[in-house]
């Protein structure tokens, strides 16, 4: 090993030996030390304010199917242009190949059709 | 197997660790069985060691070395202490008692402690005290023997006070503690001076430099007179001696292992130890004998009327103590830690069978309330009758063999009025061992409700009961014949006083005293065992009738020859007055640094959360510096740091 | 076409998975619940039937797929675990309304994935195959979508898994980077010729191991592991225990030791310790659990340490390669079925067992108790079970290592594992029950697979001689 990785090398073992040291005292101060849990002591803390409600707050989420099927036929024609690209050099394995490739990806999206996926309620 | 002497202290370290780091928290019960194996682990090796000293190893000095780097503990100038182990004979025949006996004493307590709350804290300060006892007897010089000295000083604090939640243990280890540090107020001095004359604290080098340069007997009596005060400190003599029956207040197991069997012996070990020390300052020696006298007869009379059995085995643990100083003094080191050994096992035992009985009867220490539990307890019964023969001196029983010896070498070293009074504590200590036993076990139950729910303890810990008993049964023969036994051909050879004419061995006494002997104290354990039976059995005289004719006798005895009330109006009104202006130093000087230091800490402890704290980011963070470690390791591999 | 006849079996899974998805849409609910396994099982036994293979051991696809004894191991492993796992899951999922369908058809693709790792000769089919088999797991285990645990927990083991095959797409990348291939005798020739442990490798090296590790829940890369099985819906934690990790595994052997192997004097070392850090933070922390399956979690977390040590072990030859092998289809089977056997008891509004609730499951479940003891006592390694001849394999390579210190730690820690396993069947045989409990509907099949298992447990346990042939043929390719 060059010399110049080796004195980067003495930076590591520093920085590891350190993070071992804080990490070993703090664990066993953990160990050693008593534990006095208060409700005051859970609560979220809200820069000092009372906190509203729960921190587990729901949102809406309709959005998320689209996007994931966006995402997934996105993906399938960024997959077809290199195949159309190449279509004449791929020859007859490589249709094969793709038709499978969009059989399966016609599947899911007959299951999700039919689980009633694209319906906006 | 001597090299690997430091492994019988390494154990329990290593249980007390694991113990003490993860015991609250995961552990719990297995605790016990954790401390109990690494002590057990520790009697082997310690048996090993034993076994070689056996074959002829009858001194060794054992540096710790780790890494195969000898560590030094103190280098300033030309003074340095190593850690360093003394392997001979005295050291392993102490090695051997405190580890099978801690280990008996363990597994007992894994039955004993099983239903408290606070089960795996016990273990660890039990863990630790082994390790701090084992430091003590197998220092090679007297700084090491402090830190142990100390270390057990501190264990039994902590066990005394262990059920901190009553008042009462609080306080009796809070008395222990000052107690023991007033004697090693003692043996501080008692070490600078032995630095300042011989400019070494090693046992060899000092005891080299004695016979070579033969200092002032002026100062050589300060040292030991300084030691023993220590001593006094912690075997409970007086007039240290108060602190011992409060101790009582501990589980009874701590009670057996640290108030009975071990630290309590541990100035009976420094005085053995320091034999040419003490030979050497001829006056120093007497002090010893008569001190160790007067405590034995003065808390055996205090054991004729106590109530609590503890109590009574506690002032009979001083009792027996005084007659291991007795023989230090009178020049029979040998028959003082032949003593020591047996009285280890069968005041060990009967501790443990007060335990047993304590438990059977909820808690109860009130030998009032016991009686006629022979049927229901008859494991604890009949090892605790081998004990208490053992106590009474009956032959051939293991006290007999060492107890007889003690008071023999003071007959035949020329002190025949600590002879008579040995004799008159023997008949004594018969006397209050079958009262506390008839009260006990025999008679008719005095308090039904307990009788009826009492019930024999479990297997774990009647086999230690067990186990001790045939210990107190057969470890006096290590000491047969009188003066010629095993025992004493081993321990020659560490106890020998150099230059000295102390080898009581050489003296070979007429027939007459040598069965006459033996035979007076025979005599008295039996008329003592007879009175107590005629008493409590027969009613005639009538224990109460007694009680009131010896009036105001009676009441002294009952109250301790009110040593108590004595300390507590001198002493610590005039301690309480000092601690007022100790504590104002204290409360705005150190606390007022104490408290900045702390803040910082806990600055940097919130930090610290829990490992497996269900926040994906610090997993993630986890994966990194899992990342960062393995790269360093590898690195450090590829660049030769570390070799395979 | 000899080269789409070499991955027959991951076809017929596939179509298999497909075949399920339109299954479950185009039959009606009664008849969907009983079809689907049976498809399922009947198209991963076919599978299994087509991995005696119909073409000659050697290079597909120019060299992006292998076919050799190892790859048949690992397919039939893989296989019989899903049909297992498939057995085991019907009436739970009836019972808690989880898509059958969905759950079925993850359960293939994955094993697809498995299966692409085993065939793969080239990291980028080992990462396609592994991407395949993790992401369905990431859905297994958030299925059952209306409870908040389960979708924590796959939220939690998708963020940490993208993240971990970021770290191990970053190694490949590096790995490419030194040696100009990503094909694994390629790399393991260029490592040869070139001398070893430069700079770049060690960093290679060392995301590879953390990547790889992350899937094989090796300490400190565990933490997703408790609560991605304790959240999950307990047949899918079952399934993601044993498959996922032997694919891991399977993924560890064919880069580490495969493609990696000249570096093994390297590697050999940080690995033995990871194994040891594993082995014991998992039986330790397990050793506090009150949760069976959350104690389970962790002790399949102490279970890869043993596993890893084996693989630590790998220059003592074709014994440690195999020793690995073995010990997954060992730990496949038993941890599996111990798993399943919380099925009996997890019921709705628990999380898996507590131990409480397994008080008296031996009067209430006599055979589902002797099965779950009979896993247990697998697990914990005492004979006469698989788990003991596993531990016992695992060991003599580590000592041929020259690891004997390793194989110190095993003994000590199949010792601690003791405590926490037995302490369960004492539960279960000596305590009285608490309260009524409500009976499964009908476990029949539950039942009669679990059996099947145990039984198989105890006697590979007696005669693992075949099985451990086999294994052994099938480590052979790993060595050079």
């Amino acid at each position: 090993m060059p010399d110049y990785s080796l004195s980067y090398f003495y930076v590591l073992t520093f920085f590891v030996v350190g993070a071992v040291f804080v990490t070993v005292l703090l664990t066993i101060a953990r160990l050693v030390a008593p534990k006095k849990i208060t409700p005051e002591k859970l609560r979220t803390y809200e820069s000092g304010e009372e906190p509203i409600g729960q921190a587990w707050a729901r949102y809406p989420t309709h959005f998320y199917v689209f996007a994931l099927l966006f995402v997934v036929f996105d993906v399938e024609v960024i997959f077809l242009f290199p195949w159309a690209v190449l279509f004449r050099a791929l020859g007859g394995p490589g249709l094969v190949e793709m038709a499978v490739f969009i059989a399966i990806l016609a599947v899911g999206l007959y299951y999700a059709w039919k689980k009633d996926a694209l319906n906006w309620y | 197997m001597i090299e690997h002497v430091w492994l019988i202290p390494a154990f329990p370290l290593a249980a007390f660790l694991v113990n003490g780091l993860f015991g609250r928290r995961w552990l719990g019960h297995l605790t016990g069985l954790i401390g109990s194996a690494a002590i057990g682990a520790s009697a082997i090796v310690a048996i090993g060691v034993f076994f070689e000293v056996l074959a002829g190893h009858s001194r060794t000095i054992v540096p710790l070395t780790i890494a195969g780097i000898r560590y030094q503990w103190i280098a300033v100038g030309d003074f340095s202490v190593d850690v360093s182990a003394l392997v001979d004979p005295l050291s392993a025949v102490m090695m051997l008692v405190v580890t099978v006996v801690s280990f008996l004493i363990f597994v007992y307590s894994n039955g004993y402690m099983a239903h408290d709350h606070g089960f795996y804290r016990f273990f660890t300060w039990l863990s630790l005290f082994v390790f701090a006892m084992l430091i003590l007897v197998m220092a090679d010089n007297y700084l090491l023997l402090f830190v142990g000295w100390e270390g057990v000083g501190l264990c039994s604090y902590l066990l005394i006070g262990y059920w901190f939640e009553r008042p009462e243990p609080y306080f009796a280890a809070k008395k222990a503690f000052v107690m023991n540090r007033i004697g090693d107020w003692g043996y501080t001095i008692g070490i600078i001076v032995i630095f300042l004359v011989f400019g070494s604290l090693n046992f060899g080098d000092v005891f080299r430099r004695l016979d070579e340069s033969a200092p002032e007997q002026g100062v050589l009596t300060l040292i030991c007179v300084a030691l023993f005060f220590g001593a006094t400190g912690k075997s409970a003599q007086l007039p240290l001696h108060s602190w011992l029956p409060d101790a009582m207040e501990g589980p009874t197991p701590v009670s057996a292992l640290i108030h009975a069997a071990t630290m309590v012996t541990a100035g009976v070990y420094l005085v053995a130890r320091s034999t040419p020390l003490f030979t050497a300052a001829g006056s120093a020696l007497t002090l010893v004998a008569v001190v160790g006298t007067l405590t034995a007869i003065f808390a055996a009379t205090i054991a004729l009327v106590q109530v609590d059995i503890k109590r009574v085995m506690a002032y009979s643990t001083v009792s027996q103590l005084g007659y291991m100083f007795l023989a230090l003094g009178v020049g029979a080191p040998i028959a003082a830690i032949f003593h020591l050994a047996t009285h280890a096992f069968f005041k060990a035992l009967l501790f443990l069978g007060s335990g047993s009985v304590i438990h059977a009867m909820d808690n109860v220490q009130d030998m009032r309330r016991y009686g006629g539990l022979r049927r229901k307890l008859p494991w604890t019964y009949w090892t605790m009758l081998i004990a208490g023969g053992a106590l009474s001196a009956i032959p051939p029983l293991a006290g007999f063999w060492s107890k007889d010896e003690i008071v023999g070498a003071a007959f035949t070293n020329g002190y025949p009025l600590l002879w008579g009074v040995g004799v008159l504590t023997g008949a004594l200590t018969a006397f209050y061992v079958t009262r506390a036993l008839w009260l006990t076990f025999h008679g008719e139950p005095r308090d039904h409700h307990l009788y009826e729910h009492a019930h024999e303890s479990p297997p774990v810990m009647v086999l230690p009961l067990a186990a001790l008993a045939v210990g107190s049964a057969l470890v006096g023969f290590i000491g047969v014949p009188p003066e010629g036994g095993f025992i004493h051909g081993f321990l020659k050879p560490a106890l020998e006083a150099r230059g000295g004419e102390v080898a009581e061995a050489t003296r070979s006494p007429a027939l007459v005293t040598a069965l006459g002997l033996p035979a007076t104290s025979v005599a008295a354990g039996l008329i003592g065992i007879a009175i107590a039976l005629s008493m409590y059995v027969r009613h005639r005289p009538d224990p109460a009738a007694v009680a009131r004719a010896a009036g105001a006798y009676y009441r002294i005895l009952v109250n301790k020859y009110y040593v108590d009330e004595l300390y507590d109006h001198r002493f610590v009104d005039l301690a309480r007055a000092f601690a007022g202006a100790a504590w104002a130093f204290d409360i705005h000087i150190i606390d007022g640094l104490a408290n900045r230091l702390g803040w910082l800490l806990s600055l940097s402890g919130t930090g610290l959360r829990r490992l497996q704290t269900g926040v994906v980011g610090n997993y993630a963070l986890s994966i990194v510096a899992g990342l960062l470690l393995v790269l360093g390791a590898y690195g450090a591999y590829a660049a030769g740091v570390i070799k395979p | 076409m000899t080269d789409v006849a070499a991955v027959y079996p991951e076809i017929i899974v596939t179509i298999v998975a497909c075949l399920v998805l339109v299954g479950d849409t185009a039959l009606g609910r009664r008849r969907a619940t009983a079809a689907l396994p049976a498809i399922t099982v009947a198209g991963l036994a076919l599978a299994i039937v087509a991995t005696v293979t119909v073409v000659p051991l050697g290079h597909y696809f120019r060299g992006f797929v292998v076919v050799d004894a190892f790859t048949g191991f690992f397919r039939a492993v893989f296989l019989l675990l899903a049909i297992f796992a498939t057995l085991v899951s019907p009436e739970y999922l009836e019972r808690r309304r989880i898509p059958a369908g969905e759950y079925y058809a993850t359960i293939c693709f994955s094993t697809v994935g498995a299966m692409t790792i085993a065939l793969s000769s080239d990291l980028i089919t080992l990462f396609v195959g592994l991407e395949l088999m993790t992401i369905p797991i990431y859905v297994l285990a958030g299925i059952q979508r209306g409870d908040r645990y389960s979708n924590e927990a796959a939220l939690k083991y998708f963020l940490l898994g993208a993240f971990s095959s970021a770290l191990l797409l970053y190694g490949f990348a590096w790995l490419y980077g030194v040696t100009r291939a990503t094909d694994f005798a390629a790399i393991a020739s260029y490592l040869v010729a070139n001398g070893v442990a430069s700079g770049p490798t060690i960093v290679a090296l060392a995301l590879v191991t953390v990547g790889l590790g992350f899937k094989a829940a090796v300490v400190p890369f565990h933490q997703w592991t408790p609560d991605a099985y304790e959240g999950a819906p307990t047949p899918a934690t079952a399934f993601m225990s044993v498959g996922p990790k032997a694919a891991a595994f399977a993924a560890i052997l064919r880069v580490l030791v495969g493609a990696l192997g000249p570096l093994a004097v390297d590697w050999s070392i940080v690995i033995a310790v990871l194994a040891a850090v594993t082995m014991t933070a998992g039986n330790v922390v397990a050793l506090a659990q009150g949760n069976t399956k959350r104690m389970l979690a962790y002790s399949s977390i102490a279970h890869t340490g043993y596993i890893l040590a084996a693989v630590a072990a790998s220059r003592a030859g074709v014994s440690a390669g195999a020793a690995v092998l073995f010990y997954l289809f060992a730990y496949g089977l038993m941890n599996l079925g111990a798993f399943a056997c919380l099925l009996y008891v997890d019921l709705d509004g628990t999380r898996g067992a507590s131990l409480d609730e397994l008080n008296g499951f031996a009067r209430r479940e006599p055979l589902g108790a002797l099965a779950f003891a009979v896993f247990l006592v697998s697990l914990t390694g005492i004979p006469p079970t698989i788990g003991f001849i596993a531990k016992f394999y695992v060991i003599q390579p580590v000592l041929d290592a020259g690891l004997a210190w390793l194989a110190v730690v095993i003994a000590l820690n199949a010792v601690l594992a003791a405590f926490y396993y037995l302490r369960v069947v004492v539960r279960m045989y000596m305590y009285d029950p608490e309260g009524a409990v409500p009976r499964l509907v009908s476990p029949r099949l539950l039942s009669t697979s679990l059996g099947v298992a145990s039984a198989a447990v105890v006697i590979l346990g007696i005669v693992p001689n075949s099985l451990l042939e086999w294994a052994q043929r099938a480590a052979q390719p790993l060595v050079r």
